[in-house]
């Protein structure tokens, strides 16, 4: 279980929005929840929405590891005593198959 | 460390599959395939350093997926603070091993929570994106692994899961 007390979520957004507006227009959206990783430590993981564009870049990788710095630094997560996560998805991929939760 | 690359192969090959709608089988086993990459390119190189080299595969065994996420985190942490430090250091050899530690640490956290996502949740959709995405961070840590493999750093990293 997460450890509510030690999040501020009102910060979090915000490190969130900042780090959604420097990274455009590669990364369109970004969500997140809060929840415990596989060992059992309080995580957030965040859900990056990349332009079609971003992902046809010829070093994904590098596109990616761009981007979690960037949350790493607006966010700081660690400064919650939260690990990070990151997963991805390309703006065309979810217009063929929707999910709730990266709308 | 054919075995590593074999792998890093077998998932590319993997993501290639029903290229516009995968079924789940497809993007879980490419993450899963790349964690696996990352994971014995990393114990193969520990076991590199074991002078009897028909006790290495045996020797391998003795990695623990647990164990070898907690050593990574602490890698992480120790090249972070490194390289975010004030005054900032000094660009040479030193940060730029740090610099390439810290992804390779950095993937394999990622990588093996990823891993598990993939092969025990499946209430969590897997895509090509996330199964791109994670095999070329991997790729990249193939590369930064060959920069920096001799420097003790790295070595001390490799052994750090026996701690």
């Amino acid at each position: 279980m997460i450890a509510s007390g030690r999040v501020n979520e009102a910060q979090i957004a915000a490190g969130v929005e900042r780090a959604r507006a420097a990274l455009a227009p590669d990364v369109i959206r970004i969500r997140y929840t809060f929840a415990d990783d596989w060992t059992g430590d309080p995580s957030i993981f965040f859900r990056i929405v990349l332009s079609d564009d971003a992902s046809r870049k010829a070093r994904l990788g590098e596109t990616a590891e761009r981007v979690e710095g960037v949350i790493r630094n607006e966010v700081d997560p660690e400064e919650f005593g939260l690990h990070s996560y990151f997963n991805y998805r390309i703006v065309s991929e979810l217009a063929e198959l929707p999910e709730p939760a990266w709308a | 460390m054919p075995y590593a690359d074999h792998l890093l192969e077998q998932a590319h090959h993997l993501a290639k599959r029903e290229r516009k709608r995968p079924r789940q089988a497809s993007p879980r086993r490419t993450v899963s395939a790349a964690y696996y990459a990352l994971f014995h390119l990393l114990i193969s190189e520990a076991a590199r350093n074991w002078k009897r080299v028909d006790q290495r595969a045996l020797l391998a065994r003795f990695f623990e997926h647990g164990k070898m996420r907690t050593a990574s985190d602490r890698q992480r942490g120790e090249c972070q603070r490194f390289i975010s430090a004030i005054p900032p250091p000094v660009p040479g050899p030193e940060f730029e091993c740090m610099r390439h530690l810290h992804r390779v640490a950095n993937a394999f956290i990622q990588a093996q929570q990823q891993r598990h996502t993939a092969d025990y949740d499946n209430a969590t959709q897997r895509t090509r994106a996330d199964a791109l995405t994670l095999i070329s961070k991997v790729a990249l840590v193939f590369e930064s692994w060959r920069v920096v493999r001799d420097e003790p750093a790295a070595q001390a990293y490799l052994i750090s899961p026996s701690n």
